[in-house]
């Protein structure tokens, strides 16, 4: 079915609408919450709590692209569970790595006022992102916003595994050069 | 909340154009399509008469661009009239503008390398001040007769060259990288894109053969050990130059064998050696591994923001030069072009060098050579005599 017939079915307050984003896009936000949760259990609490959050925003919300708007609640609540149970260890998920490489764009430094900055750098990596080629912007992408591995990245693009991983290299040096000409961080 | 923690969490602004992007992103040289291939020779010798003086004029950009005064010394060199390649069948792609046809001007084919030169005409229809970066937007190789193409892990890189602002033409250069020994000619489509935006100029399929080249080689079988890490030894096989670029086969024990050979603590030693105490949060070992191989070639600042960074940069090439009949030389380092003089990890057509340890540095050059005029190569102080491959 259409997305924006599903969107009607969540104004119309029919339940049937979530019965088939389920069906549609179960599978799309189950492997973001397993990539970043790595637990069955907690994923398929998380991916319910996506259709519950979107049954009480839509209406109002009138996302422009369900799939997009699903995945990215589904990534929220994901990191959030993770945060709240802490049940990670160095080296241990895809998140925890992706962490650790991001720590490479970002100076140490005490917590910062959180939300205002995180608008700011949201702003600075999507400026960031719109100066790169599809490529690289399409790799840098699926690392940090849907947390594939590298070997992921290859299978998915068609791009060399090796090739990835320089490329991502590359991007987080590009990454940490930007934000501090932005002086974001 | 930590910086990096906050870093990830504000990739959850990352606008949703996006995230689709990405999550359907697939190199577009893995796609199989059927096309036959059309010879419009008729429709072109028409035009021919008309579009004479245009050609010269881009035909001189782009000998310019390649800095050759002769093209009759170069073999690997081919002009074009205009009409006389080939014309690729095509059809119509959605939400761009047709541009119509490009006008192949000359190519230089080069070991791996193919750069063509493409006579490209300005689009009435879309204003020139709203269209962003040329862009490819399908490219294909082909083994001669064959109607599909061959898979392949070719790179692109596409640029403007110049511009004839009476004839309203401009003068693209395409690289294509990588290439395929059995490769007889490339189908590629040239694009103009609107400023961000998936929309702006799609010309006509361009057909470019891939003629003949010629290569010299030297066998080196020298070991270098890392500067940081002795155990980490390469044996730079071999060195081959060809008219646009120098290529250099190395062997270095494969990611799994430097992991056993570093034993415990394998990561941190890894990561000591390539990155010092420079970095808080280092990544996983293939990325250190990864990061090593590129210290072999290019220096540290090339891969870093911070220039400062006393590492132990292209410790493998550092100085690497071509020696000249006439006594000169030409260092691999200083060449200055786009481009030009950085070296670049081939992307090889077999096994991932990850695992087979076995890979190949690349390196353009600024100026075609004209390989008669090539001696031999000198590679940290020593001299190795180039023969024909």
């Amino acid at each position: 079915m259409d997305d924006s017939e599903i969107i009607r079915l969540f104004f119309d307050r029919s339940e049937q609408a979530i019965a088939l984003t389920r069906e549609k896009y179960g599978p799309y936000c189950a492997a973001i919450a397993y990539r970043i949760l790595s637990s069955i259990e907690d994923t398929e609490e998380c991916v319910s709590d996506t259709w519950q959050r979107a049954w009480e925003a839509i209406p109002p919300a009138q996302p422009a692209d369900l799939r997009a708007y699903l995945g990215r609640i589904t990534r929220n609540l994901s990191l959030t569970r993770l945060r709240e149970t802490r049940a990670v260890k160095r080296g241990g998920t895809s998140v925890q790595l992706a962490l650790e490489e991001l720590g490479e764009c970002v100076s140490a430094g005490g917590t910062p006022e959180d939300e205002m900055l995180r608008r700011q750098l949201a702003e600075a990596v999507n400026r960031f992102l719109q100066t790169l080629p599809r490529e690289k912007r399409a790799v840098f992408v699926l690392r940090y916003w849907y947390l594939y591995t590298g070997a992921e990245i290859a299978r998915r693009t068609g791009i060399r595994e090796t090739t990835v991983r320089t490329m991502l290299f590359r991007l987080r040096r590009q990454l940490k050069t930007h934000l501090e000409k932005e002086e974001v961080l | 909340m930590k910086h990096e923690e906050l870093l990830l969490s504000a990739m959850d602004g990352v606008k949703e154009e996006f995230l689709m992007e990405a999550y359907e992103y697939k190199r577009e040289k893995a796609v199989i399509r059927k096309r036959g291939i059309l010879i419009a020779a008729a429709a072109a010798a028409v035009l021919a008469v008309t579009a004479g003086a245009v050609t010269l004029s881009m035909r001189d950009s782009a000998r310019a661009d390649l800095g050759i005064d002769d093209p009759e010394k170069i073999e690997e060199y081919t002009e074009y009239e205009p009409g006389q390649a080939a014309q690729a069948e095509d059809a119509p792609v959605a939400d761009y503008t047709p541009g119509g046809q490009v006008e192949l001007v000359s190519t230089l084919c080069s070991g791996g390398d193919l750069v063509a030169y493409l006579s490209v005409p300005d689009c009435a229809e879309v204003e020139k001040e709203a269209l962003g970066l040329w862009d490819i937007g399908e490219v294909d190789v082909y083994e001669a007769g064959a109607s599909e193409p061959l898979r392949s892990n070719i790179s692109i890189n596409i640029g403007e060259t110049g511009y004839d602002p009476e004839a309203g033409t401009t003068l693209v250069r395409l690289r294509v990288m990588d290439l395929p020994e059995s490769a007889d000619h490339v189908c590629a489509r040239v694009i103009r894109r609107v400023e961000k935006e998936e929309r702006g100029i799609a010309y006509d399929m361009a057909q470019i053969p891939v003629t003949e080249s010629a290569g010299l080689r030297a066998i080196i079988g020298k070991t270098v050990p890392h500067p940081n890490l002795p155990e980490f030894q390469a044996q730079i096989q071999a060195v081959e130059v060809y008219a646009d670029y120098v290529s250099v086969k190395v062997k270095t024990p494969t990611y799994d064998e430097t992991m056993a050979m570093l034993g415990d603590n394998a990561r941190e030693k890894l990561e000591t050696t390539v990155f010092g105490e420079r970095v808080d949060s280092a990544p996983d070992a293939a990325h250190a591994y990864i990061a090593l191989i590129d210290m072999m070639i290019n220096p540290y600042e090339q891969m870093t923001a911070d220039p400062d960074s006393p590492r132990s940069p292209h410790y493998i090439l550092e100085g690497a030069a071509l020696d000249l009949e006439d006594g000169t030389q030409l260092v691999l380092a200083e060449q200055e072009r786009e481009l030009a003089g950085v070296w670049s990890i081939a992307d090889s057509h077999l096994d991932d060098p990850m695992q087979t340890g076995q890979w190949t540095f690349n390196c353009v050059l600024t100026n075609a050579l004209d390989l008669s005029e090539i001696k031999s190569v000198t590679l940290g102080g020593e001299t190795y005599p180039l023969t024909a491959e």
